[in-house]
């Protein structure tokens, strides 16, 4: 009768997650330069508003979701028209996913470009490189390795999303159903479920290898600031 | 003075514990298309001088888990006799005290503002209904939706406009926000929100079984209040309250 499929659960996941991550990447790394060399009016308030859905609880980032890109938003009712509703649908997992990892990227971004020393950028410039280039090849592969340790971590939180994707997509089999999603549709069956180990195997599996992985990258990271200074 | 705020703090916190503790209050886990009318129900009960009643709702599905997992309950009213009989069967339930007290109708509603509103199932197939809200496939709600589709053969044809929702208030909910256009909920749901109309109700052949099974769970502290709770519901007091929200009394 339930309709729970592990293989799809598992995939479809690591599909939102891989799409909502790479997604905002752009935007993250962006927003993440600029709060690392700028200073600006309200940008207090930029900072609020970006690490907002790092602590709101999730159902109420859903919630506010849903009014501001549900069907009767103006933005949500543009999207559906396109055929591609921002609700209720595999998008609106992948829009859950990827506000809620959205701050954990700009936090790394931005720790990442402020540990980037300024003179190189200066020297760059000097010797003739102009602003787009120079970020292009020296700041950014400079701090690359703190960029992609964010978005390991971001990757992770928006594979293990539950509470806002539960309020903006549903819960449906194939479209909406994660392994987070399949795991608590699997607790509302009466007997015991032999789909549940493989959901259970890989979510802790996906996130111990993540968190490794982040882990492993910051590691280079610092020995790398090491030989800087030495 | 923080010190003394401190102090002040401490001691408070040390007369909370020492306090007598307070008179047991019955443990009520309820589906969650009884919020409103159980409510009601406990308030007349708590006024007849009879002890408080704390009372949690959620889908059936998801209180009859806790209630397996031990959760500290007296009274279990479920939207539907299989979980009920599941938690019988793991002998969660005191014996002969369950108690098929009430009954439902299944209804198809839409958002008030709707411009199409389908009259029958199969109207629910048109382009303008693009998105038909359900209660989890385990969830009472959701599994006697389910049902009524597959007996007319529509569940392939109505698969892709599905979306899911963790108990029948949230499909309500849904469908009141104007987020989707149908959604399968219980007759008495409708009548609890003034953003919703009934589209149509499910045709009487078509129409499930619904009951609402009570009982005092096997764990109960106090068997005999949680009893007299459960009679209580099918007093001449609470009877008016439930035929109000739209309940059927089943014939004890």
């Amino acid at each position: 009768m339930t309709i729970v499929h592990p293989a799809s659960a598992i995939l479809l996941s690591l599909q939102v997650a891989t799409v909502a991550t790479l997604g905002s990447l752009p935007v993250a790394v962006g927003l993440g330069y600029t709060l690392a060399r700028r200073d600006f009016l309200g940008k207090v308030w930029i900072e609020a508003i970006v690490l907002l859905p790092l602590v709101l609880p999730p159902v109420v980032t859903g919630l506010l979701l849903l009014r501001m890109f549900g069907r009767r938003s103006a933005v949500g009712a543009w999207f559906a028209r396109m055929g591609m509703p921002l609700s209720f649908s595999t998008a609106a997992v992948v829009l859950a996913a990827a506000v809620v990892g959205f701050p954990l990227l700009v936090r790394a971004t931005r720790t990442a470009f402020e540990s980037v020393d300024v003179r190189y950028e200066h020297l760059s410039r000097s010797l003739g490189l102009s602003a787009w280039p120079t970020f292009l090849r020296v700041t950014l592969p400079l701090a690359a390795p703190g960029i992609i340790a964010g978005t390991v971590l971001a990757f992770t939180r928006a594979l293990g999303e539950f509470g806002a994707t539960v309020v903006l997509a549903g819960n449906v089999e194939g479209q909406t159903r994660t392994i987070a999603l399949a795991v608590y549709a699997l607790l509302e069956t009466p007997k015991q479920q032999p789909a549940m180990t493989p959901l259970l195997v890989a979510s802790i599996g996906l996130s111990f290898a993540a968190v490794v992985l982040h882990e492993a990258l910051l590691r280079r990271l610092r020995a790398r600031l090491e030989l800087h200074r030495g | 003075m923080s010190r003394r705020i401190v102090l002040a703090a401490v001691l408070a916190l040390i007369g909370c514990q020492s306090k007598p503790p307070p008179s047991v209050s019955l443990v009520v886990y309820g589906a969650a298309s009884l919020t409103e009318s159980l409510t009601e129900v406990s308030e007349a009960w708590s006024a007849q001088g009879r002890p408080a009643v704390t009372l949690s709702f959620g889908s059936s599905s998801q209180l009859a888990r806790q209630i397996r997992a031990g959760a500290p309950a007296d009274v279990f009213a479920s939207a539907d006799v299989e979980w009920m009989q599941t938690l019988e069967g793991a002998g969660a339930l005191r014996p002969n005290t369950r108690h098929d007290l009430l009954g439902n109708k299944l209804v198809v509603v839409v958002p008030k503002t709707a411009t199409f509103v389908p009259r029958a199932l199969a109207e629910l197939e048109d382009p303008s209904v693009r998105k038909i809200a359900l209660a989890g496939e385990q969830v009472p709600a959701g599994r006697y939706a389910d049902a009524v589709i597959e007996q007319v053969g529509r569940t392939t044809a109505l698969a892709p406009k599905v979306t899911r929702g963790e108990s029948v208030r949230t499909v309500l909910h849904w469908v009141a926000d104007g987020e989707l256009d149908a959604g399968f909920v219980y007759a008495t749901d409708a009548r609890t929100e003034d953003k919703v109309s009934v589209a149509f109700e499910i045709p009487a052949e078509l129409q499930p079984d619904i009951v609402y099974p009570f009982a005092v769970l096997a764990g109960s502290q106090q068997p005999v209040e949680a009893e007299g709770f459960i009679a209580f519901c099918s007093s001449p007091t609470g009877r008016a309250i439930f035929e109000r929200a739209g309940f059927s009394m089943l014939p004890p």
